[in-house]
């Protein structure tokens, strides 16, 4: 338990289950582009999406919550791009709230089989995945600021 | 046929509106500090009321809409429901970012 809250761990379990959300829908958009007309895989890859989006939430919560406000949001604030967080991370944090209630909607279209919810449904899982990719850049800057944050206070 | 459209339709403005109240809260919140102290007060944190808020808005949205109105929706009204949830998510991050760089930008 202890290693599994580590930080490092933590962080990396978030865009670990965030990857399997994004590539999962991205699976379901590639199985309506495609024209397959399996239903299973269809609700297979939007199950695995929702479930790597909440556990991405999850983790992701327990993390910011516990580390990133006393530890992180300071050195980003103090350092060279305090616009990463006033930006990137609040953008990041409140627009993935919007991700799971469209997940779960469109984890119900895809168990349907009439041809005329296809098409608003793969572009609303491939909407999801770009969301998701856009979330996992804002938070590639927030650790690149992170990163640069400290470097004057480890050379001071 | 996947008969139970309705359970989609009602999910998709479920996620609709429960997207315009994030933003709304999001918003309204930077511009009052003693909503976020009762946000804080809920929770122990702002942004766990607000993920907890979120996903209960939305299933509860959700019941409530998929009990009142007609037994089934047809393929028409679902399509138009996620449609139109595909255009108001995009809106509704939109909205999320730029707000957040106009605030950075002029207010600070």
């Amino acid at each position: 338990m202890e290693i599994l809250l580590a930080k490092p761990v933590l962080i990396g379990l978030h865009l670990g289950m965030a990857i399997l959300g994004i590539d999962a829908f991205l699976w379901l958009a590639g199985e309506y582009a495609a024209g397959a007309m399996v239903t299973r895989r269809r609700v297979i890859a939007a199950v695995l999406g929702v479930i790597g989006f909440i556990g991405s939430w999850i983790v992701g919560g327990y993390y910011y919550v516990k580390y990133y406000g006393p530890l992180v949001k300071p050195v980003i604030k103090a350092g060279l791009a305090p616009w990463a967080h006033a930006i990137a991370m609040e953008a990041k944090e409140h627009i993935f709230l919007l991700i799971v209630p469209v997940a779960i909607t469109v984890l119900l279209a895809a168990r349907g089989t009439e041809p005329s919810i296809r098409r608003p449904t793969m572009w609303l899982a491939l909407l999801i995945s770009v969301m998701g990719l856009a979330i996992g850049a804002m938070g590639f800057i927030i650790s690149a600021a992170y990163r640069f944050g400290v470097i004057p206070a480890v050379a001071g | 046929m996947y008969k139970n459209l309705k359970l989609i339709w009602s999910s998709a403005y479920s996620a609709l509106i429960t997207g315009l109240a994030v933003v709304a809260v999001t918003i309204y919140m930077e511009y009052s500090p003693a909503f976020k102290v009762i946000l804080t007060n809920l929770t122990s944190h702002h942004w766990i009321s607000k993920s907890l808020g979120s996903i209960i808005l939305y299933f509860l949205l959700w019941f409530v809409l998929n009990k009142i109105g007609a037994d089934n929706k047809n393929e028409l009204q679902t399509r138009r429901a996620l449609w139109t949830l595909f255009i108001f998510t995009i809106l509704s991050a939109l909205s999320i970012f730029l707000f957040f760089v106009w605030h950075y930008l002029f207010v600070g």
